[in-house]
């Protein structure tokens, strides 16, 4: 983590940090909507210059009426040149024009944060998609930062847009009122800045720490939603009622908060006194500068129209001194996701891409090969794999089989190419993995994954998504629905492939079973050479599992199928059969062969068969 | 935008006007709702507001009567002059006071804020407990009800906050207004007048601008899933497989336009708005002026007047846009709070429970078993019928298989059995007596349930099982028990703080089981419970042959001798059950031992046959 917020950093490091993540947020904006960030831009001159004009404006209106009024002898250009009635207007327009520039600045933050917001979260997809592995998914810290990136997202654009923004314009007005104070004496601005600093520091301080221990204290607070949410959960519900864990889940909320309000309260009781002290110290200077313009104004050395301005300026010039202060405070509670977003758009890509990709073979011609694999998970010590070798001819259905955590998964990670082997190699036709384009090599497979994923799409989008450029061929689909045995799921759905699926957009919801069908179907749509199916059928009822491996023969027909269940009835009928444990392939062979063998295969076959067949047929559990 | 156009919103927004009463009831219980969760801050905070929103009013008086006496004293008057010193003064302390007391008031503020966020999710939570069965949980509208609940929540105390600084704001412009007044009555009307067309078609606006987001919730929602499905790792791998990046990316995209323009449009069409009653309103502003100069010259008003028309025009100004916004946002935050509050009235049970204190206890163990009289069933909202008419019994101390398709209703009998819905027609009977005469918790109490799809907590190992005799403690080893008879025990050996670890990388040293590994755990907690009545649904799909194997091994062992109700689609499981129901189109069609079930040659038998061929 090169440029995290931590409390404990040294103030000049964290500065550093500050100003980097403040650069690269300016960029973002820029690059998000370069014309609304112009006038946003332009909008900021205008109204950071617009409080000193107008105190200007009414000094010249009241300059003006008290030498009409016979106060004034004389007075200074313009005041004296210009009609009252000239000054007025312009007095008018000045208070009007302020009043229709805030709704304009406003809403072009509003506008621009949008856009931000939309550009971050299309940068995180853009950025996503480029990798072309799963490590980074699989990387706790980096798959936080994605989730915490994609989730603040909107709110980051807002929040950099309205603390960025009211930063400058006070930056601005404060410049402008300073100009107009050495007008009165090039004393005056120094004391206010100098009896404001304090004021700042503090506030800068307040905010900072207040709002920091909010974002530092995430775990906790995520926690903290997470039993308040337990409640109205759907997922869980059952389980919550039947076990009547709302009094569980109230404790562990009322728990996790008295911790974390402690925490904030007691900041702000320590930080509250110095705030106080210094904002007094602040408003006395201002307050000694009006009493000093009073007594120019009433000794004659200086016009009632000066009163206004300078009296004036002096009061706006410590608020807004203030209010840089307290945005500035702001910036690194504005700026705390920045991190996260960064982190992920700059994370470098998992896999290596070759410069000049071979062309991947239209067919299998002879096979997938596994050279002495050996896997590590990345963070881990323990290997997955220790020397897996093995090969898929072509045309040829194989299955895997292992306990629980043996490794099945991850081999087929490799074989779809989301990890890299940490030794050894794959081959295609002779041909390492690496050495081809991934999205030409995933062009070639198919896959029906354990943890399958259920679109909140439609019906046919849920199939379609299997070949993207055919969702659109009802009949390609329709056929694909029939293989899988989905073609029922689809009949009873009202509008058919164009029903709407999912919880979210108010669709059909499907049983387990009925999404494993489409699941299925999706991975028979695919035109493809090398088709994995990671427990197809462990959801579905006997009848289905029963049609679905009549049809095993014609599925597996024309490709290298891989095939893993816990079911072996399914797995016998397979070619082959490798059984994995130890991180190796340690059977290998027809069902006869291995049966024959009389190895751990055979022991697990029996142990199932057993328990349909009777006692009679199994062997004492080892 | 034209004047006609603006003033149909300024119509419009008048039309608005008579729901008022209810609008205000609502903020009263919205208001309420913070004051009461920290009453003492809640007073200090209300009384600080008010003195500091008069104190910019008494500013511009001072002002005024501070050029009045430097008029006076132009001609050198010594008197005149110290008068105005000591008004200068006086001034000098409406800056420090002030500076003091601000701080103070956000502190309280924040204080407020906290304490109605923890009020606002508790009040959630107990709406959550309220809802004791799933008739309203399971509704698909239910997950979109409760995020605009709560994202309702967060965003209505933000509001809330404004609607606070739109009391200050009225109450220095009140103020302001007065003042003005002095100098003609008709000043701060023709003001009022001419700010009011604005404030409506602000508040028409605002109302416009939300809907807009609310009818444009389904491409925005589209873009988030969009968002979510490529970021996200649980589709990580078949998007990648597949190929389907640039779909979900171009989809996002699309969306994202759609959401925009229409947002832009009408913020756009608001500042056109703004601009024409800027115009009017400098107007105004302009021809009071003259008028107050005017008096000046025949000495009516004095020069200190302009500078307190001039002072409090400005200060006005900065005023009424904060107001006019406040009231913008007014109509999201009365649909906020109607959402918010609407949820926390009507959540309660669907079912009819036993009046507190009447309910039948619950017996420690079943002496007939469970009866299903011709239970009728159909999902609200659904127009398919799960269960027709199911009779059946589950004897007691008998292991029960449920058998049947997917969709068969078997889980849905489940939900009946403990009560998360009542049937339709029928009845369930619980050693004769029927289900609602007992006391929901004390039932509940005596069934423990394996689901399906068992709750995933990210709480520790030891948690998640404990979870399943929580009201009974769940301490002296009972858990460790548990984790032993469901093969969980291997689990939390290997897991790096045993017990006491998370299961959840959410949480700082949590890790992730696998769904073979959470099902044993789901099991644990299942037997932790002290039940009359067990139930299984599937409980070994993701287990692999031998720990399934293991699982059954003990199985008579762990049910003891309680009523045990068993689902699953593994013949090799379920011939292993005393008593089998075959479930078909919603009605038990055969029922009997497995032998029994296979001699007859129905459909129990064609079933079985299908799978276990296969072994031989």
């Amino acid at each position: 983590m090169p440029w995290y917020f931590h409390r404990s950093k040294p103030f000049r490091q964290n500065l550093q940090e500050s100003s980097r993540l403040i650069r690269l947020a300016v960029r973002l904006a820029w690059r998000s909507s370069p014309r609304l960030a112009l006038g946003i831009l332009l909008l900021l001159v205008v109204q950071g210059l617009l409080s000193p004009l107008q105190l200007v404006l009414s000094r010249a209106v009241i300059d003006r009426a008290a030498l009409d009024l016979g106060l004034l002898t004389t007075a200074a250009g313009l005041v004296a040149e210009w009609p009252l009635a000239v000054w007025i207007i312009l007095a008018a327009a000045g208070v009007a024009v302020g009043q229709l520039i805030q709704p304009f600045a406003s809403t072009f933050q509003s506008m621009a944060g949008d856009r931000l917001t939309g550009y971050v979260t299309e940068q995180l997809i853009r950025t996503a998609n480029r990798w072309h592995g799963i490590a980074r998914f699989e990387d706790p810290a980096l798959a936080d930062d994605l989730e915490r990136a994609r989730d603040r997202a909107s709110n980051v654009g807002m929040r950099l847009m309205v603390t960025g923004t009211e930063l400058v314009v006070a930056l601005f007005t404060a410049a402008g009122l300073t100009a107009v104070l050495l007008g009165l004496h090039p004393v005056v601005p120094v004391l206010l800045v100098v009896a404001t600093l304090p004021l700042m520091a503090r506030e800068w301080e307040y905010q900072r720490r207040t709002e920091m221990t909010l974002y530092t204290q995430t775990p906790e607070t995520r926690r903290l939603m997470y039993a308040r949410d337990m409640l109205l959960k759907p997922e869980p519900a059952k389980d919550v009622r039947l076990y009547d864990l709302g009094p569980f889940f109230r404790t562990q909320y009322d728990t996790i908060f008295a911790g974390v309000a402690g925490t904030i309260n007691r900041l702000r009781r320590q930080l509250m006194t110095s705030v106080v002290l210094t904002n007094v110290l602040a408003a006395a200077a201002v307050g000694a500068v009006y009493v000093y313009v009073v007594w120019l104004v009433s000794t004659g050395q200086r016009t009632p129209g000066d009163l206004v301005l300078y009296g004036g300026a002096a009061t706006m010039l410590q608020q807004r001194l203030a209010a840089v202060g307290y945005h500035l405070g702001l910036v690194p509670a504005a700026l705390n996701y920045l991190p996260s977003i960064f982190r992920v758009l700059e994370a470098p890509p998992d896999l290596p891409v070759p410069a000049a990709p071979r062309p991947v073979p239209p067919s299998i011609r002879e096979g997938i090969t596994f050279e002495h694999v050996a896997f590590t998970y990345p963070g881990q010590s323990e290997p997955v794999l220790r020397d897996v070798s093995l090969h898929l001819g072509r045309h040829e259905s194989v299955a895997l089989v292992g306990r629980n955590g043996a490794g099945k998964t991850t081999l087929v990670k490799l074989m779809l190419r989301l990890y890299d082997p940490t030794e050894g190699r794959i081959l295609l036709d002779g041909v390492d993995l690496r050495a081809f384009a991934p999205a030409d090599l995933r062009r070639q497979l198919g896959v029906i994954f354990q943890d399958f994923v259920r679109y909140e799409l439609t019906a046919g989008e849920n199939i379609g998504l299997g070949q993207v450029e055919a969702r659109h061929d009802t009949d390609r689909l329709h056929a694909a629905a029939a293989k899988a045995g989905a073609d029922a799921v689809i009949a009873a759905l009202p509008n058919g492939l164009a029903t709407q699926l999912g919880r979210q957009f108010g669709g059909r919801e499907l049983s387990g079973g009925e999404w494993q069908k489409l699941a299925l179907a999706r991975a028979f749509v695919r035109d493809c050479a090398l088709l994995v199916l990671d427990e197809p059928t462990a959801a579905l009822d006997v009848q289905t599992e029963y049609e679905v491996y009549q049809r095993f023969q014609e599925l597996t027909r024309d490709r290298t199928t891989l095939l893993i269940s816990h079911r072996f009835s399914t797995v016998r009928m397979a070619d082959r059969i490798l059984y994995l444990a130890d991180g190796r392939i340690q059977e290998s062979g027809t069902h006869a062969d291995l049966m024959a063998y009389d190895g751990a295969y055979a022991r697990l076959y029996r142990l199932q068969a057993a328990q349909y067949l009777g006692q009679d047929a199994a062997e004492p559990a080892a | 935008m034209n004047v006609p156009a603006a003033l149909r919103h300024v119509g419009r927004g008048l039309r608005a006007l008579p729901g008022l009463p209810a609008v205000l009831r609502l903020y009263g219980r919205g208001l309420a709702l913070v004051f009461l969760s920290a009453p003492l801050a809640g007073g200090a905070y209300l009384v600080l507001l008010a003195v500091l929103s008069l104190l910019p009013v008494l500013q511009v008086w001072l002002t005024k009567l501070l050029l009045d006496a430097i008029a006076a004293g132009a001609g050198g008057d010594q008197g005149a002059i110290s008068g105005a010193v000591t008004l200068a003064v006086v001034y000098a302390l409406t800056l420090v006071v002030p500076a003091g007391l601000r701080p103070i008031q956000m502190g309280l503020m924040g204080w407020l804020q906290d304490r109605s966020a923890v009020e606002m999710d508790r009040r959630q939570m107990e709406a959550g407990a309220r809802l004791v069965d799933l008739y309203r949980i399971e509704r698909p509208a239910f997950h979109d009800e409760v995020t605009m609940v709560r994202r309702g929540s967060v965003t209505a105390l933000v509001l809330l906050q404004v609607l606070q600084g739109v009391v200050g704001a009225a109450l220095t412009l009140v103020g302001l207004l007065i003042l003005l007044g002095q100098l003609h009555p008709l000043l701060p009307l023709a003001l009022v007048v001419v700010s009011l067309p604005h404030l409506l078609a602000e508040m028409r606006l605002g109302t416009l601008q939300h809907r807009a987001m609310k009818n444009q919730s389904r491409p925005a929602r589209e873009m988030d899933y969009c968002a979510r499905v490529t970021t996200e790792p649980a589709a990580a791998k078949e998007v990648r497989v597949f190929g389907l990046g640039d779909f979900f990316w171009q989809r996002f995209r699309e969306r994202f336009a759609v959401a925009l323009a229409e947002v832009n449009r009408i913020r756009l069409a608001g500042l056109r708005f703004s601009t024409v009653f800027s115009g009017l309103y400098a107007l105004a502003l302009a021809g009071g002026f003259w008028y107050v100069v005017a008096q000046a010259r025949v000495g009516q008003l004095t020069l200190g007047d302009i500078v307190l028309y001039l002072g409090a025009v400005q200060q006005v100004q900065g005023l009424t846009y904060y107001f006019t916004r406040g009231i913008a946002f007014q109509h999201e935050l009365w649909l906020h709070l109607r959402t918010i509050f609407s949820f926390l009235d009507s959540a309660g049970p669907a079912i009819t429970l036993a009046p507190p204190g009447q309910g039948h206890a619950a017996p420690a163990g079943l002496q007939t078993g469970i009866e299903l009289r011709q239970v009728g069933f159909r999902y609200p909202e659904s127009t398919r019928t799960v269960l027709a008419d199911v009779s059946a019994v589950l004897p007691a101390g008998q292991v029960t298989a449920l058998v049947g398709a997917n969709g068969a209703g078997k889980s849905t009998l489940v939900k009946l059995l403990t009560r998360m819905y009542d049937p339709d027609t029928g009845a369930i009977l619980l050693d004769g007596v029927p289900l609602p005469a007992y006391d929901l918790a004390a039932l509940r109490q005596r069934i423990a349930v394996v689901h399906q799809d068992f709750a995933q907590f990210s709480l520790t190992f030891r948690e998640n099982i404990a979870v399943g005799a929580y009201a009974a403690g769940g301490g002296d080893g009972r858990v460790e028990q548990a984790a032993r008879w469901a093969g969980a025990d291997e689990i939390a050996a290997k897991l790096p703080n045993g017990y006491e670890t998370p299961l959840t990388r959410q949480f700082e040293g949590g890790v992730e089981l696998s769904g073979g590994e959470w099902q044993k755990v789901a099991l644990a907690r299942g037997f932790v419970r002290d039940a009359a009545l067990v139930i299984l649904d599937e409980p070994t799909a993701a287990l692999d042959a031998e720990a399934e194997y293991r699982l059954f091994e003990q199985f008579r062992e762990l049910v003891g001798g309680k009523t045990a109700l068993l689902i699953s689609h593994r013949f090799s499981t379920v011939r292993m059950a005393d008593h089998i129901i075959v479930l078909e189109d919603g009605q038990t069609i055969e029922a009997g031992s497995h032998d029994t079930l296979v001699a007859q040659g129905g459909r129990y038998a064609t079933l079985y046959e299908m799978q276990a061929g296969r072994y031989r």
